[in-house]
């Protein structure tokens, strides 16, 4: 049997086996032990067998001289007929002993029993017939004859039985003897298959337990919510096995889903946070905004009156301005939501770099080249007119040279790039760094709108979550300051 | 499994499996040994009762003789027996195997009824005794006589020393013992009979007549024990002494009473004052002649007679005749050649 085989025995078959081998043994030996003993017990009656043969023979020729006696006493034919049974079964006895040549002492003595019978037989049939005849002086002369015959063999029987009797004795202890050994044979096989039964047993049982144990401890540790439990290792292919695979699959899958319910619990949790994170910084824009405006709505009326005055008066120039502040103020209000197309946020520039001209006398050039089919993309509200806000309180406000910005809208790869380009006063690697990561911190809120970079850089990263959404490039000072936004298409 | 645990826990459902093998085949084994085991004794106490194979003889022969346990006929018996043996004769003593005391003629009649082929017989001059020697003639069975002969012609041959021979020997130790004594006791137990005392004296006067002797003629006394029974000649002897009707001069014809007759002159202060001549030879004869205690004893190897009296038979088997006298060489042992005797004795 293979190690294979050996391993896939199922548990019912282990039971049998464990059952049925020490049953079958244990039978075996006693069914030997048994024959055993009905063997010794059989031999035991053969051992006196040749005594109880003299003895019959011995009686019979007693029973032969008594008949003998009774009939030459009385001349009877009852005592006749009596000698003649006695006579007859004597013959029978006698035929028993065979007449041999053996040299041994009481084979000698059986021989010698023999002929001296025959002879004692040829005078008894003498004795009575020399009586029937009424011959007195020679039966009485064959009688005495034949009782002294009588006396030999009587002794020689006697003494052979003697004989015999002490061999069958050696030969009834020898039986006896190996009564005892077969007894204690007995005892000690069954002690030993006893403990190698026990022995059998308990290995076939552990067999069957431990795995189990193992089993339901693990199963213990598993119900207690340790899922990093050591799975038990699966040696056999019996039902304990395959309940045991079974057990570890189901283990191994619950840990499985598990691990994916928590990451998909961590995922939502992180979406919301964005969520939150990005609602906030729209609040607290719009609350920035909100704080400027004392009363936007009033503000709102009163610059349309103002422009409606202007255009009354003729000032169509002033018109135009206070209309272009009324729709500036006016897109905070309207957009006051998150998502806006890049058209949108490209005519808030518009109109601020509009008025930024009219408080400038006209000194920024700006300028746009714009490829019309990307201005449909949505990006977050509020992004470009701050960065634009940005390049022109930091970047040309102190400069001596002409104010130049240029916004681009073009397509690289798999993205719309968004750039808003100075001429100014540039900036240092260091500043763009600590602006990229968000820890820049100036005194630029006492002269900005209201919404910094920071904040626009950080809605940027949570809407399209990721970290790279806006760069800065700037070849140095007085070099001018790039801005430029990845927008994913 | 509770038992297993802790450094001897066995780990492996594979190492389970051997342990568990192992057990199973140490349950056979120990099954097959205490098989072998119980049948090996029980061969052994089956044999003792299984009919042995014995080899045949061809000729059955009984050995009678007056006193059977005696060392003397014990070893003619071995002598007859192993060298008849060697020639398909199984000889055979009867009263060794027969319980009850039977006398020498009930044991020719046991034999002749036995139907055996020849009987060796120690002569004696009963009527008993020649009448079944006789009966055993009529019935074809060969007799022969061992040691001392009988006057019947009925007997096939005679194996044994020559008488005269014997009284030669024993006239010679007197002849060499002799001082002033006269009056000689011939004693023989009740395996002796009369005419073997008679015809003894007779030779003996017959050896000394003419012999340069102090007092001579020498007077001789003739005592032989007729009582029988296992005490009869010692109980006999014992009155001698305690009646004092010794003789100076004491020939024991026999081997038991030269050993009675050793002991009592011991027990009653008569070492010395008897001279004692012994026949046949055992070792408390031979210690006796060492000792002083007796003058010599004349004695025929009885190996010598049981190998001869085999061989007669063998060859009146064989040949339908054989010599009616065979002689057997007497020796006597005196204190010149006690020693080599005994030596012999310690190495047998």
């Amino acid at each position: 049997m293979t190690k294979e085989k050996l391993k896939s025995i199922s548990l019912r078959k282990k039971m049998i086996i464990a059952f049925f081998l020490p049953t079958i043994i244990l039978f075996v030996v006693n069914m030997m032990l048994y024959i055993g003993t009905n063997r010794v017990l059989a031999s035991l009656d053969a051992v006196y067998a040749s005594n109880n043969s003299l003895s019959q023979l011995s009686e019979g020729l007693a029973n032969l001289q008594d008949a003998t006696e009774g009939y030459l006493n009385t001349k009877t034919s009852d005592a006749l007929e009596q000698y003649y049974i006695n006579e007859q079964a004597y013959s029978d006895l006698l035929s028993a002993l065979d007449d041999n040549n053996d040299k041994n002492e009481s084979r000698v003595m059986e021989r010698n029993i023999k002929n001296m019978s025959e002879k004692y037989l040829d005078l008894t049939n003498q004795a009575v017939e020399s009586k029937r005849g009424g011959n007195v002086e020679k039966y009485k002369s064959i009688y005495e004859e034949a009782a002294r015959t009588f006396q030999y063999i009587d002794s020689s029987i006697t003494s052979l039985n003697n004989k015999q009797f002490i061999n069958n004795s050696r030969s009834y202890g020898a039986m006896m003897g190996a009564l005892q050994t077969l007894e204690r044979l007995n005892i000690i096989t069954l002690i030993i298959i006893g403990l190698a039964n026990l022995f059998f047993i308990v290995l076939i049982a552990s067999t069957i337990a431990d795995p189990l144990i193992k089993l339901a401890a693990t199963a213990d540790t598993v119900s207690n919510g340790d899922f990093d439990v050591e799975l038990p290792k699966v040696k056999s292919n019996d039902e304990v096995g395959v309940v045991t695979k079974a057990f570890n699959g189901m283990v191994v899958s619950i840990k499985d889903y598990i691990d994916q319910l928590t990451e998909s619990m961590e995922a939502t949790r992180r979406l919301r946070e964005n969520e939150l994170i990005m609602e906030n910084h729209i609040k607290d824009a719009e609350l920035k905004y909100l704080q400027s405006q004392i009363n936007p709505h009033f503000l709102f009326n009163t610059l349309n009156a103002g422009a409606q005055l202007a255009m009354m008066e003729g000032a169509d120039r002033t018109n135009v301005y206070i209309q272009k502040v009324a729709d500036f103020f006016r897109y905070n209000i309207k957009k006051n939501k998150d998502v806006v197309s890049l058209q949108e946020e490209i005519e808030l520039v518009d109109i601020y770099i509009y008025i930024i001209n009219v408080r400038f006398a006209g000194e920024i050039q700006f300028k746009k080249e714009i490829n019309e089919d990307l201005l449909s993309v949505q990006i977050p509200s509020m992004i470009l007119q701050p960065i634009v806000e940005n390049s022109i309180n930091y970047g040309l406000r102190n400069i001596d040279w002409t104010k130049k910005i240029l916004l681009s809208v073009y397509e690289v790869g798999d993205y719309i790039c968004v750039s808003i380009k100075d001429n100014g006063i540039g900036m240092s690697p260091e500043t763009i760094e600590q602006i990229l990561d968000g820890s820049y911190t100036s005194n630029s809120k006492k002269s900005s709108n209201g919404v910094g970079l920071n904040n626009c850089i950080e809605r940027l990263n949570i809407f399209y979550e990721r970290e790279d959404v806006l760069d800065i490039i700037s070849e140095g000072e007085n070099k001018g300051t790039e801005t430029i936004l990845y927008l994913p298409k | 499994m509770g038992i297993f645990r802790g450094k001897r826990k066995l780990k492996s459902n594979s190492a389970l499996a051997i342990a568990a093998g192992c057990a199973v085949v140490f349950m056979f084994i120990a099954t097959i040994i205490s098989v072998f085991l119980y049948k090996k004794r029980m061969d052994e106490a089956e044999n003792l009762l299984a009919e042995a194979k014995y080899s045949q003889y061809q000729s059955y022969v009984v050995m009678i003789s007056s006193d059977d346990e005696s060392d003397f006929w014990q070893q003619v018996y071995m002598a007859a027996k192993e060298y008849g043996d060697e020639y398909g004769v199984y000889v055979d003593m009867l009263s060794e195997s027969i319980d009850n005391n039977y006398r020498k003629n009930e044991l020719i009649e046991m034999a002749i009824e036995s139907d055996c082929d020849a009987i060796f017989v120690e002569g004696d001059d009963t009527v008993e005794t020649a009448e079944m020697v006789a009966k055993a003639n009529a019935q074809g069975i060969a007799v022969f006589t061992l040691s001392s002969d009988m006057a019947v012609e009925s007997r096939v041959s005679y194996i044994g020393p020559n008488s005269y021979t014997v009284a030669s020997l024993y006239g010679k130790a007197l002849l060499d013992n002799l001082v002033r004594q006269n009056k000689v006791m011939v004693f023989g137990g009740n395996s002796i009979n009369k005419t073997y005392a008679d015809t003894f004296i007779s030779n003996i006067q017959n050896v000394l007549e003419g012999a340069d002797i102090v007092n001579a003629p020498l007077e001789y006394e003739e005592k032989i024990v007729e009582k029988e029974g296992a005490f009869a000649t010692e109980e006999y002897i014992q009155n001698l002494f305690k009646e004092n009707t010794l003789a100076p001069v004491v020939i024991c014809l026999d081997e038991d009473s030269t050993d009675t007759f050793y002991q009592a002159m011991i027990d009653y202060n008569k070492v010395g004052t008897i001279l004692l001549l012994g026949s046949n030879c055992s070792e408390t004869i031979l210690t006796g002649i060492k000792q002083g205690v007796i003058a010599s004893t004349v004695y025929v190897d009885p190996t010598d007679i049981g190998k001869a009296a085999a061989g007669a038979y063998v060859e009146y088997r064989d040949s339908g005749y054989v010599s009616e006298y065979i002689s057997v060489e007497a020796k006597i042992i005196n204190k010149d050649n006690v020693d080599a005797e005994l030596q012999g004795v310690a190495n047998d």
